[in-house]
């Protein structure tokens, strides 16, 4: 399976790769794979900043797809699909060892990440609000992070996100609503100042 | 303003009209949620300016939520994760391994039954196992001393009795092999002849393993108990990473990085150590002899796993060791006489029987097979 070979792959239209992965050919999952990976790895690292964990649950998404190629059903959106697998897994990990993630929240998301966020900050010159949300995402359960992923920056209606999450359109909208509730509430402090100046 | 009417109800979008009873409570939190207040935040124009701010005029009470809604937008995290390409395609090296290794299944180890007890022997004992003599006692040494200091930190009156450390040993008999799953949800695939032992539960700071004979190790991510592999006195620490370590008593020690990042070193001498990157291995003999750094050919490093033996050139008494381990038989060689002779082949899957027969037309000998002894003989 060499990448030239996949790069003519990638080109093609990735529902009729999805055909194939489904019939059975193995360098469709790679092209599935590599046509998608930028996509989901910044999905993941959204969901949860831990680079080892986040690619640790990749591997396993496409270890299943193929080993569950022949269950898959036929009308998905690809790229919706791995990302709730994706999130499902990332869940499913955390949840495993709940202590130790929230240690681990503590010990590295803390120190390593907010350190290259911190950079990225200074450089787009960003307001003391820009950080407090986002300190507050970080800190957002998984499931709200999902959620703000969908409706924000992957941009999908509550119809195609609630399908995702598997919740109704109710509880997809009270789920998206407690996340911007805990944004707002950790900017409220600064109101009296944003309202005034 | 006829154009303002028309388009009055257009902010409302469906799903608060769905959900929300009362318009008049809406909050900053509904407004983020609406895509087209967002739409008029993030790129405003002359309709959109027009149709806010009619809901303004009627609404007035709203315009502190709006507010706040808007700078909530406005300063949403805009990080985007990259990951580059020679890590995607390490990532996908090793799906593809993973999706390539075929399961080993306990019936299908042996080609030819020989032992009948060939099965994994566990036993838990209190002490340190008397085959790893020096090292493990250091080491358990030291993890009681850290147990000790443990008690001590917390000086609760109750804990003034030791705890014992279990020892979990695990050994494959020549002929099989076999995978386990450790406490942590490591897997560890054992050649045959194998053994491994570690402290029950994985007790204490760091997940520590001794290893005798071969085995691939698949560790299970934990950044918080580093993975330890202790071969003689080299040392092998993984997060979470597969690797795999050949430590047959008094051959080289080879330790062979799939994928992740580990880290090996020797506990005598210091200038031995290295990190691996996936691809890499360090060929050593212990206790300071050699280090050497270098590549390795995944497959062949690997083979054993898939049933497969590899021989590349090998020199005759080293490929007789590795066909009496892998099938559990003894074998005696008649009338050896060059030195130079090396085999090559490659068997899956294969039968002694099978093996043997392939390799007698190129090395020119004849064989006899008897229960679990086998002659080979060379001619004059």
């Amino acid at each position: 399976m060499s990448f030239t070979n996949t790069s003519t792959f990638v080109t093609q239209d990735t529902e009729c790769l999805w055909e194939e992965l489904r019939s059975g050919n193995r360098s469709s999952l790679e092209a599935i794979y590599r046509f998608h990976i930028n996509d989901l790895y910044n999905f993941g690292m959204s969901l949860h900043a831990d680079d080892m964990l986040v690619k640790d649950a990749i591997q396993d998404v496409f270890i299943d797809l193929w080993n569950y190629r022949e269950k898959l059903s036929a009308d998905v959106v690809i790229k919706q699909y791995l990302f709730k697998c994706l999130a499902n897994r990332i869940q499913k990990e955390l949840g495993k060892n709940l202590r130790r993630s929230n240690l681990h929240r503590m010990n590295i998301q803390e120190t390593s990440v907010k350190s290259f966020e911190e950079v990225l900050i200074q450089n787009q010159s960003s307001t003391e609000i820009s950080k407090k949300i986002q300190k507050a995402m970080n800190h957002l359960p998984v499931r709200q992070k999902e959620i703000l992923q969908y409706l924000f920056f992957q941009k999908l209606t509550y119809e195609e996100a609630s399908k995702l999450l598997e919740i109704n359109i109710r509880s997809t909208y009270t789920l998206a609503w407690k996340a911007i509730n805990t944004l707002k509430k950790a900017i409220s402090v600064m109101l009296p100042l944003l309202i005034f100046s | 303003m006829q154009f303002r009417r028309i388009t009055f109800t257009y902010p409302l979008l469906k799903i608060m009209n769905r959900i929300i009873m009362d318009k008049s409570k809406l909050s900053a939190e509904d407004f983020v949620l609406d895509s087209h207040f967002r739409d008029w935040v993030l790129h405003p124009n002359k309709q959109r300016n027009l149709i806010w701010q009619a809901y303004l005029d009627k609404n007035p009470q709203h315009v502190k939520e709006m507010y706040m809604a808007r700078e909530i937008i406005l300063n949403l995290p805009t990080t985007t994760y990259q990951i580059d390409e020679e890590e995607i395609s390490l990532l996908w090296d090793e799906i593809d391994l993973k999706l390539s290794r075929e399961p080993i299944l306990p019936q299908e180890s042996p080609p030819v039954p020989i032992h009948s007890k060939a099965t994994i022997t566990k036993h838990i004992s209190t002490t340190p196992h008397t085959l790893f003599n020096y090292s493990l006692l250091k080491i358990a040494a030291m993890l009681a001393l850290t147990a000790l200091l443990g008690f001590l930190y917390y000086s609760l009156p109750e804990s003034q009795i030791t705890q014992p450390i279990n020892w979990l040993t695990y050994s494959t008999n020549p002929g099989v092999k076999s995978t386990i799953t450790l406490s942590d949800g490591s897997k560890v695939t054992l050649n045959a002849g194998t053994t491994i032992s570690y402290v029950q539960n994985f007790a204490g700071e760091s997940r520590e393993i001794f290893l005798e004979g071969e085995a691939f190790f698949e560790v299970a991510h934990d950044t918080i108990k580093p993975f330890i592999v202790h071969t003689e006195d080299i040392v092998t620490k993984a997060l979470g990473t597969s690797f795999n370590i050949k430590a047959n008593k008094s051959e080289k020690i080879a330790i062979s990085l799939v994928t992740g990042k580990v880290e090996v070193k020797s506990q005598e001498v210091l200038e031995f150590q290295d990190y691996l990157t996936p691809g890499e291995q360090v060929n050593t003999f212990a206790k300071g002899n050699s280090w050497e750094k270098g590549s390795f050919d995944k497959e062949r490093v690997t083979a054993w796993m898939n049933q497969t033996i590899i021989f590349d050139e090998t020199p005759l008494p080293e490929a007789i060791k590795i066909l009496e381990n892998w099938f559990g038989v003894t074998i005696t060689v008649n009338h050896f006489k060059d030195q130079n002779l090396t085999l090559s082949g490659k068997f899956k899957n294969e039968t002694l029987a099978n093996i043997l027969e392939g390799l007698s037309y190129t090395a020119r000998f004849t064989y006899e097979i008897n229960g679990n002894k086998i002659q080979i003989n060379f001619t004059q």
